[in-house]
């Protein structure tokens, strides 16, 4: 890993000066908080995460690389984490990497203000500490997927400069040792950022960009057309089709995720007993939808029909033999009778504003088999918290989005979690059996040996479409941009016409 | 005259007291913020310890109590999401809702009131007709499609104009239009009346006899007269173009007050949507109260109710 | 006076035909409103290439037929819009009746309730209400109602007080007429000019505020279609395929346009001075 690293500095050196002549545009929808320091970022962590690297890197699903830390090992037990850290880095402000810094960003007193992080919170991190330029971190109990889920997504922040500073002051002017560093941010407006020429990693192509908070898609859109933007963020969906109208690309980026159906009455472990506890009646209700239609003409084929939750079809270590369940009405409608609902089913369905075309799409299918789904919008929130608060009584059908990157999410079928979307005794033994394989190819074999079967024979939930997070729109200023950070953008590889 | 403006005052800080309340109860009743800043993973243990720090763990009328407290003192809490004073937060995005407000201000005065007096002098010809078509469009179709429209036309099809943002004077072009175009059938309507109740006085009439010109006429003491109801209507117009440019300031990604209180309801933020919606109701009774001043200086009766 | 003397026809045109659109939707539309047809999204209208008799006005993102949403959409955005007003009507001048004649702590009450509604930023505290309750034809109904009557209440109270002063409110109190009677016989009738008016004015308003909530995502919620609903669904492909908003834009704008202009009508003809400023 290291070597192909190097070797790539080495070619970007001896080619061509790359052409840092481009500045390009980046409109997206939203900044979240609009501030710097990690503590307080829920949402600009894509932008953040280019200013500061973190030790190591997320760069698909199961693929880490190495980024301030040129690599890792673990203890057996998984209590014990070194991370000999790269030599000769230099953050945006001129000091060098040291262990000091790697220690103050995990310092436990920052971690446990972070929002997220859960699992590396309230004392799990015993100690973090220098042995020479390796970083030791210990853990109080194992964390599986720390790389995956925590360190790939924690930039490492200069000690000295926020000591310095402040964080007021690191709010005004964010240093990190990223691809990129920041140059200035007019809130509610634009964020600029210039290529930090003493990269250690690949070398940034392009000299300048700015993001530009843009919140409607369709305004968004018309900035592409008029090359204002050069790069748009898009929502999975209608804005994708807009995009090739107009001969732009569209690129898919971000985390595996899916659009699922679960069930109200199946959140709470001790339940009462109710019809969606039959699993031919989850079945049958994607069974009677042609996802394959929907995906390609709605979702422009930036989605597929998805197969079963936690671990999404095009993961490394997906089984085949587990494929989508086929576009089926009639056997959807003999699942349905055999079920006890021959003359069809009635329910209440609750789907989030920002899903309305996939959930008018299901009903209507629905309506076709002699499912009759009346439809409830909610604003996003309210179905987060309908779901993880578990505020509705009654066994609505609930359209929600989740990920579906392996070992991480197999949060979902943890009872004990808020975002369980499946509750029961088999699960949460099977969510325990999980955790504590703390080995990572081990963990992969027990997601292909042990979660897809029991998955597939449980239907826990019913899987409708799997996707990327989100869809960028390329401009003709870009020549290409399709290798990302799943952390952040990537901006690195972004490369300029 | 001054006890009545000390009751209109009164009236109107009880009116913002109810307004405090009425925000107060209708957030709280959206739930809570967590489910956006807190990590998906987490156990509901950390939930209930997030609720604690934030305060929302007490009881709803100790909750009011102590944010009215700290609102006497101009303290609105902090953002739940920016981290920040929520009074801060807002008085950071209103110059930019108010530089947009006056200009779509001006634009509405620039079109409704030479529209408004020359369709009264002109009533039932073919100018009034087409000229109050025209004013009464941008009233009659929703906001968000006049501004995509616009966009489409002068930034995406003649390049003339930027299509959204913040920065010189283009910028503003397309969004003033937008929202001022909205707000000039209300002004319009106004000034015509005005001007056809003033131009049926003897005065204009007597000014007519004397053989002045009619522009002289027109513009000199028939708009003079009917000026007042115009400049209270101004007032009260202010207030709808802060209010009212939420979708304007969507479209165009213009970062005023009006976008960052829709964010702060999707996301929870009390803080924010309180200090947001009360600031407003003071800019309301502010705006009010001056007119309610200017009203008893023109017309003496109203001094003496 | 000649009862019609300066009606703007065309208006009035205008309003008939998308009530009778409205009314007979079932009969004129072509399809079912939210008869969904992947296959064939964004069919342009039958005179550009493309374009078939089967979607006279094309199809929308879903495949649905424009015309059809149109005709059922006018239904429910109409109604919506009558519904919001007769309410705001009826609320609005019991209020403003009941405030003006009874004065006292009755008037001061209700007045003050008048001011906090014209107080607050009416969108943004819809926007926290459905976020609330949950956005359902019925809820925005509600909501746009609750929102509203205040400034009826208190143009038809200032002409209240000034009714009750008139010798003939004096002459029937003398004459043993009841509170209830006086205002439904003496007051009401009065009054009624200014209403009309304002509720004339009114419709176009309400269509408008539906179609701004729904382009907050928050308008009355699908398959049901109104207008301003199709609008801004529409506005995401408004580049591309421009009559799926189109449409629906032109049909708001003509009837809150009839309205508007309908509405300065019947204030010329009625003049209810205190509608002047």
């Amino acid at each position: 890993m290291r070597r192909t690293l190097m070797t790539g500095i080495t070619l970007a050196a001896l080619a061509a000066p790359p052409a840092l002549a481009q500045s390009l545009t980046f409109a997206i929808n939203n900044l979240g908080a609009e501030t710097w320091w990690p503590q307080d970022i829920s949402q600009n962590k894509y932008i953040s995460s280019n200013i500061g690297d973190p030790l190591i890197r997320l760069a698909a699903p199961y693929s880490l690389e190495p980024a301030l830390a040129t690599g890792w090992s673990m203890s057996d037990d998984g209590l014990s984490y070194s991370f000999p850290l790269r030599a000769g880095v230099t953050f945006h402000d001129g000091s060098p990497l040291t262990p000091d810094d790697v220690m103050f960003s995990f310092a436990p007193a920052h971690v446990e203000k972070v929002v997220g992080f859960s699992a590396i919170k309230g004392g799990n991190i015993l100690g973090i500490e220098a042995q020479g330029n390796t970083v030791v971190m210990r853990l109080k109990t194992p964390v599986p997927a720390l790389m995956d889920n925590y360190i790939s997504r924690a930039s490492i922040w200069p000690k000295a400069y926020v000591e310095r500073v402040g964080i007021e002051g690191f709010n005004k002017q964010p240093v990190g040792a990223g691809p990129f560093r920041f140059v200035e941010h007019v809130k509610g407006q634009h964020v600029k950022l210039a290529a930090w020429e003493h990269y250690y990693g690949d070398q940034p192509q392009v000299k300048e960009i700015t993001f530009r908070i843009i919140p409607e898609a369709a305004t968004r859109i018309a900035m592409l057309r008029t090359g204002e933007a050069d790069i748009t963020y898009n929502e999975v969906g209608a804005s994708t089709g807009e995009l090739k109208k107009y001969a732009m690309r569209g690129q898919p980026y971000g985390q595996p995720a899916q659009a699922a159906l679960i069930f109200n009455s199946l959140l709470n472990p001790d339940r009462t007993p109710g019809r969606f506890d039959d699993i031919r009646v989850r079945q049958a209700l994607i069974l009677a939808v042609d996802r394959k239609v929907i995906a390609d003409a709605v979702y422009f084929g930036a989605a597929s029909p998805a197969a079963l939750p936690v671990v999404g079809t095009r993961m490394p270590f997906y089984d085949a033999k587990f494929a989508p369940l086929p576009y089926d009405a009639t056997r959807a409608k003999k699942l349905l009778a055999d079920a006890g609902y021959p003359q069809g089913l009635q329910f209440d369905f609750v789907a989030a504003t920002s899903n309305k075309d996939l959930a008018v799409l299901l009903v209507s299918f629905w309506q076709r088999a002699g499912i009759k789904a009346n439809l409830t919008l909610l604003d996003p929130v309210s179905l987060s918290r309908a779901w993880w608060q578990r505020t509705l009584q009654g066994d609505q059908v609930m359209l929600v989005g989740g990920l579906a990157n392996g070992m991480a999410s197999a949060v979902y079928i943890n009872s004990k979690s808020q975002v369980a979307m499946y509750a029961s005794p088999a699960t949460d033994a099977l969510f325990a059996q999980g955790m504590a394989i703390i080995d990572p190819a081990k963990q992969t074999a027990w997601l292909h040996d042990t979660l897809l079967p029991a998955m597939n024979e449980l239907y826990p939930i019913a899987p409708v479409l799997e996707y990327q997070e989100g869809v960028l729109g390329l401009g003709p200023k870009v020549k290409s941009w399709d290798r990302f950070d799943l952390h952040s953008f990537g901006l690195q590889w972004l490369v300029p016409k | 005259m001054t006890r009545y403006l000390l009751a209109r005052l009164l009236q109107g800080l009880m009116t913002l007291l109810a307004v405090s309340v009425v925000v107060f109860v209708l957030s709280r009743l959206s739930g809570d913020p967590l489910t956006l800043i807190m990590d998906p993973m987490s156990t509901k243990a950390d939930l209930a310890r997030e609720l604690a720090r934030l305060g929302l763990d007490r009881s709803y009328p100790a909750q009011y109590a102590i944010f009215l407290g700290n609102a006497l003192h101009g303290d609105f809490g902090q953002s739940i999401f920016f981290k920040r004073s929520a009074f801060e937060v807002f008085l950071e995005k209103l110059p930019a809702t108010l530089e947009l407000g006056g200009t779509a201000m001006a634009v509405s005065m620039l079109i409704a009131i030479p529209v408004g007096v020359l369709s009264a002098v002109h009533k039932g010809g073919w100018f009034d007709r087409i000229a109050r078509l025209v004013a009464l469009t941008g009233q009659s179709a929703p906001v968000f499609w006049i501004g995509l429209v616009l966009i489409l036309l002068f930034s995406v099809t003649l390049g003339w104009l930027p299509t959204a943002g913040r920065g010189s004077w283009r910028n503003l072009v397309l969004p003033a239009i937008t929202l001022g175009w909205y707000g000039n059938a209300f002004l319009m309507r106004i000034t015509r009346s005005a001007m056809l109740d003033v131009l049926g006085t003897d005065y204009v009439k007597l000014a007519r006899l004397e053989g002045l010109p009619e522009r002289r006429v027109i513009w000199k003491h028939a708009f003079k007269n009917a000026a007042t109801s115009i400049v209270t209507t101004l007032g009260l117009m202010s207030i709808s173009l802060v209010t009212g440019a939420v979708v304007t300031e969507t479209v165009f990604a213009w970062p005023g007050v009006g976008r960052l209180t829709v964010d702060a309801i999707f996301q929870r933020d009390f803080p924010v949507v309180q200090a947001a919606v009360i600031l407003i109701a003071v800019m309301v009774v502010v705006v009010n109260l001056a007119v309610d001043v200017v009203y008893a200086w023109i017309d003496p009766r109203v001094r003496f109710q | 006076m000649k009862p019609f003397a300066g009606m703007p026809w065309g208006s009035a045109l205008i309003l008939l035909a998308a009530l009778a659109g409205a009314l007979f939707a079932p009969w004129l539309a072509p399809y079912d409103p939210d008869q969904v047809d992947v296959l064939h999204r964004f069919t342009p209208p039958f005179w550009l290439e493309g374009g078939t008799m089967e979607h006279l006005l094309g199809s929308d993102d879903l495949g649905r037929d424009i015309l059809s949403r149109l005709l059922f959409g006018g239904r429910v955005s109409m109604l919506v819009a009558l519904v919001c007003v007769a309410s705001d009507a009826v609320l609005g001048t019991l209020v403003g009746m009941l405030a003006g004649y009874l004065g006292g702590w009755v008037d001061a009450a209700l007045m003050r309730l008048a001011d906090v509604m014209l107080a607050l930023p009416y969108l943004l505290i819809a926007l926290v209400v459905v976020s609330v309750l949950g956005a359902s034809l019925v809820n925005v109904v509600v909501i746009i109602v609750a929102l509203r009557w205040a400034g009826l209440a208190r143009i038809v109270r200032g002409e209240t007080l000034g009714i009750k002063q008139r010798d003939y409110v004096a002459l029937a109190r003398v004459g043993g007429v009841g509170r209830a009677g006086i205002l439904l016989r003496h007051v009401l009738p009065n009054v009624l000019n200014s209403v009309i008016v304002v509720s004339t004015l009114g419709v176009g308003t309400v269509i408008l505020f539906e179609s701004a909530l729904s382009f907050l995502g928050v308008g009355v919620p699908p398959p049901t279609a109104t207008w301003g609903g199709m609008v801004a669904d529409g506005r995401g492909s408004i580049g591309s395929a421009w009559w799926v908003s189109l449409f629906p834009g032109l049909a708001i704008t003509a009837v809150c346009l009839a309205c508007n202009l309908l509405g300065d009508w019947l204030r010329e003809i009625f003049d209810p001075r205190s509608l002047r400023a």
